[in-house]
């Protein structure tokens, strides 16, 4: 389909095309982005892209639930709810006005790592830089008044009963607890009935006051503007911030110590199970063969081994996967399946069974081969709009990897060997040491249809 | 609708497309002007939308068919038959297609709606000859393999448990539906009721197949970095050898009138209880007048477009309810639901929630709305119109929702251009027009269980510790 020369498109592929033009000269970079630091310490990351006549924006601040404070976890979650709840200057209803006034959409959330400020706006004057500075003070003078804390804790712990109505969600936060014990990736990101019944006002008002600084904010901005206009729109962006400090260096995720087994009562007709084997952090020499042998094994959908063994084959799960948690301070691996209460142990024990091959054996060359053309031939559908431009920008300042970290990623990829992938698993994942979830009705209650 | 496989990625784009009706169902200005259009000899039509930010297409077929078409005994069949779809023809194997695919780096994926079932491939643009040779291949030559299927339905069963059964929310909607109507396809959920689901047979799948899968009863949509003529020459080549045929004519099953209120209650274990009321309105396929569904989509804008819209600023913000929203389905083939739906606070009774939503609704017939609410809104329509080009697969995705129900595409574009010319009156006058209880469902759900009870855990009670 491009073997016609299209020079008429050219101004526009030379927004994201850098993408077609690495893939044989390497004349420009994947991602050209460009870098700075505003006066007060934040790091901007900016990457023009004219295709379409909007921007988006992005501020990440290092705060996420693993910085909530000891006891308190959901702080960060509540804190990041709040921004639009009230200003210093207007309410509510005032902030949400002057963002859909000028089509612009706004939105703040935390989660493990970190807490993200996100505006997306046409970049029409008028309509943007009354968003942008809307998004200033939103950023900096959160009101936090007493009621609008206490109702929105309220809130927040309805929200904590609502996924106490999901077994997937009990599943995950029973997961995190069991595989991160006691260091603070430990609990859910929007904390426990108790952790948040303890949240007090000053909590959110400390929480925000020591990380909703520029020394612990990136910004990322994509879209069609100059670099001068970037520049200003990082300014006011991070203008009412205190430089501040940036957060501490989180303490290591130390290595699974027992294998235990976990089973939560619920009255569902099918179980999911969960299962959390040690891994690595995201830093790591050895991310890209986990990686890649992930997607074998349950990281690729119907491409992946768990997929084919568990469904394609049996019939026994809708949903089936595994993926790596690969987060700053170290990582899991976990696997996952949801099936009827009466097949668990066997799909426990296939899935056990598929790791445990997969550690001795590694892949086969073929299968690499299929995994890595997947991989490579996905690349360009990685990047191509600007929303997961934007995200992927962030995900490389937030990690502090290289900028450049696309630029021969494919060729990285087809360099991994079947032998460097087994290496890797057998260093990092022991199936011997284990923790396993499983909620459903537990054996004396599972009366559970047997169709 | 019903993806077929756990894909993170495309819930949302998915989901909100169909609950976030007022911003994102905005078409991109110029849009239809660069579509090219066409119709094969054998009635596929065939639609193009250059994209060339990055060297990706999309290849996206929609047959006008969805879970609205099931008569009785079989409903959910579309969705069942949507994964036989990935099951083999008399050219490929089981997960042949699929893996073609994924050797290519593409995604891929399908998805079953009340009025649609869909295919698609996203994958490099050198690549669309190769998706669209073997889609074609399905369109005509499938193969249904007794046990493949057999081992499909237990799939579909375990979507049908982790959906439906064990999520109570999904329980309480179709409850709503069920209860709402009556004689149109509407009654019954997309995935079916489970007791159809048992019983299919291949037949059941082949007599589908043979019904509603043929070139004249589909749309080929692509979008992403290609030539539209060569579009064209590559579908007549592989879609285009495939032969027209006539199929049985769908039967009306126009909703019969409402007269009176109807409620229902679902008690089932559960921690949080809920309120949905549905009101009967037109969609923009069934209004005498475009202007009504565009007016009753400025209503959902109105009530719940974004955090500082009515349900949500006066309600949720001021204290008196826990969550609450709105939604309307302006490309519903027929007669469809607005439906307002909250969560109560702590202790509060579903009758002051109901209390509390029938008195916004009140407010819509007997105040004009604001200037500025009209405002914010086409503001916000006319800002998404250019977000939502974002994505490519949204941008054949809108032209598929609207051809497929049988509205021309280029009625996507007139979308912004539609909620900008409804006026304060307008909005007046559907509410009171269709806000009525004559045509209204309430549906509540009652957990059985308090907060207390040790039907449900909190994460850290009711944990057996096996070491």
């Amino acid at each position: 389909m491009s073997t016609d020369p299209r020079s008429r498109f050219w101004p526009a592929i030379l927004a994201l095309g850098a993408l077609l033009i690495s893939a044989t000269a390497r004349a420009e970079p994947v991602l050209p982005v460009e870098t700075w630091q505003t006066d007060n310490g934040a790091e901007v990351l900016f990457y023009p892209t004219d295709s379409l006549p909007m921007v988006d924006a992005r501020v990440i601040f290092d705060a996420g639930s693993v910085r909530d404070p000891a006891g308190k976890g959901g702080t960060a979650s509540l804190t990041a709810s709040l921004l639009e709840e009230g200003t210093t200057e207007r309410d509510a209803k005032a902030i949400a006005d002057g963002f859909a006034r000028v089509g612009a959409e706004f939105s703040a959330s935390a989660n493990l790592e970190s807490s993200a400020v996100r505006l997306r706006s046409l970049t029409e004057e008028d309509w943007l830089w009354p968003a942008v500075e809307l998004m200033a003070e939103v950023i900096a003078k959160p009101a936090f008044k007493d009621e609008d804390i206490q109702r929105e804790r309220e809130r927040q712990l309805r929200g904590i009963q609502s996924r106490q109505q999901s077994p997937q969600a009990v599943a995950s936060d029973a997961l995190r607890k069991a595989a991160f014990g006691d260091h603070p990736y430990a609990h859910p990101t929007d904390g426990t009935r108790e952790s948040v019944e303890s949240i007090a006002p000053d909590d959110v008002r400390d929480f925000h006051r020591q990380r909703f600084v520029a020394a612990n904010a990136t910004v990322v901005i994509v879209g069609d503007m100059e670099a001068e206009q970037a520049r200003r729109l990082a300014d006011t962006l991070t203008d009412g911030l205190p430089t501040g400090e940036p957060a501490p260096p989180l303490p290591e995720v130390p290595p699974l110590e027992e294998s235990e087994t976990l089973r939560i009562n619920f009255p569902s007709e099918q179980s999911t199970v969960l299962v959390a084997l040690d891994g690595i952090p995201r830093k790591h020499e050895d991310y890209l063969p986990l990686y890649v042998g992930n997607h074998m094994l349950g990281g690729s959908g119907f491409a992946s081994r768990l997929m084919s063994e568990l469904r394609e084959k049996r019939g026994l799960a809708y949903s089936t996967y595994s993926y790596l948690m690969p987060l700053r301070a170290g990582g899991r691996l976990v696997m996952g399946i949801q099936t009827r209460n009466d097949q668990v142990e066997t799909a426990l024990s296939l899935m056990d069974e598929e790791l445990s091959r997969f550690i001795d054996e590694g892949p086969s060359d073929e299968e690499l081969a299929d995994s890595q053309a997947n991989i490579v031939g996905g690349f360009p559908m990685r990047l191509n709009s600007n929303g997961k431009i934007v995200e992927q920008i962030g995900a490389l300042a937030f990690l502090d990897l290289p900028l450049d970290y696309f630029d021969d990623y494919t060729e990285r990829v087809e360099a991994v060997t079947a032998a460097e992938i087994r290496q890797a698993f057998n260093r990092h994942v022991d199936p011997q040491k284990r923790v396993v979830v499983i909620v459903g009705p537990t054996a004396e209650e599972a009366d559970g249809e047997t169709d | 609708m019903q993806p077929r496989r756990y894909l993170a990625a495309l819930l949302p784009v998915v989901l909100s497309s169909l609950a976030l009706i007022a911003a994102p169902m905005a078409a991109a200005g110029k849009a239809s002007d660069a579509v090219h259009e066409t119709t094969l000899d054998n009635g596929l039509k065939v639609l193009v939308l250059p994209d060339e930010r990055a060297p990706v297409v999309t290849h996206q077929i929609w047959y006008k068919v969805g879970s609205v078409d099931e008569p009785g005994g079989i409903t959910g069949i579309a969705h069942m038959f949507e994964h036989m779809m990935f099951k083999g023809t008399e050219n490929l194997g089981p997960g042949e297609f699929s893996d073609i695919i994924a050797r290519l780096g593409g995604e891929e994926n399908a998805f079953t709606g009340r009025d649609f079932t869909g295919y698609y491939q996203t994958l490099s643009a050198d690549e669309l000859e190769t998706v669209m040779r073997w889609e074609a291949d399905r369109m005509a030559n499938l193969e249904i393999d007794p046990e493949e299927f057999a081992r499909e339905k237990e799939v579909v069963k375990e979507e049908w448990r982790s959906r439906v059964r064990d999520n109570p929310n999904a329980r309480l909607n179709q409850l709503l539906y069920a209860t709402a109507f009556t004689s149109s396809g509407y009654h019954h959920p997309v995935i079916g009721w489970k007791t159809d689901i048992d019983a299919y047979t291949v037949e059941d799948l082949q007599r589908w197949y043979r019904e509603h899968y043929a070139p004249n009863n589909a749309t080929l949509i692509v979008v992403g970095d290609v030539e539209p003529e060569a579009v064209v020459e590559l579908a007549e080549r592989h879609y285009g050898t495939i032969e027209r045929r006539d199929l049985p004519p769908a039967k009306p099953r126009e909703e019969m009138e409402q007269h009176g209120l109807k409620r229902a209650n679902l008690s089932i274990p559960a921690k949080l209880p809920h309120v949905t009321m549905g009101y009967k309105v037109p969609s923009l396929v069934t209004a005498e007048e475009s202007r009504t569904a565009y007016a009753l989509a400025v209503v959902s804008g109105i009530l719940a477009g974004d955090s500082g819209a009515r349900l949500n600023n006066d309600l949720v913000r001021a204290g008196k309810l826990s969550a609450a929203s709105a939604g309307y389905n302006l490309n519903a083939r027929e007669t469809t639901l607005f439906t307002v739906d909250a969560t109560p606070r702590d202790g509060q009774s579903l009758d002051e929630v109901e209390r509390l939503l029938r008195d916004q609704i009140e407010r819509l017939k007997s105040e004009p709305v604001g200037t500025d609410e009209l405002e914010r809104i086409k503001a916000q329509v006319v800002a998404s119109d250019v977000y939502e080009r974002d994505s490519l697969f949204y941008q054949g995705m809108k032209l598929g929702m609207y051809e497929t129900v049988g509205l021309d595409y280029r009625l996507a574009d007139r979308f912004v251009e539609g909620v900008r010319a409804v006026t304060i009156e307008d909005v007046q006058a559907v509410a009171r027009e269709y806000f009525q209880d004559d045509g209204l469902t309430i549906a509540t759900l009652q957990p059985t269980s308090s907060d207390e009870s040790t039907d449900l855990p909190s994460p850290t009670g009711g944990i057996e510790r096996v070491h």
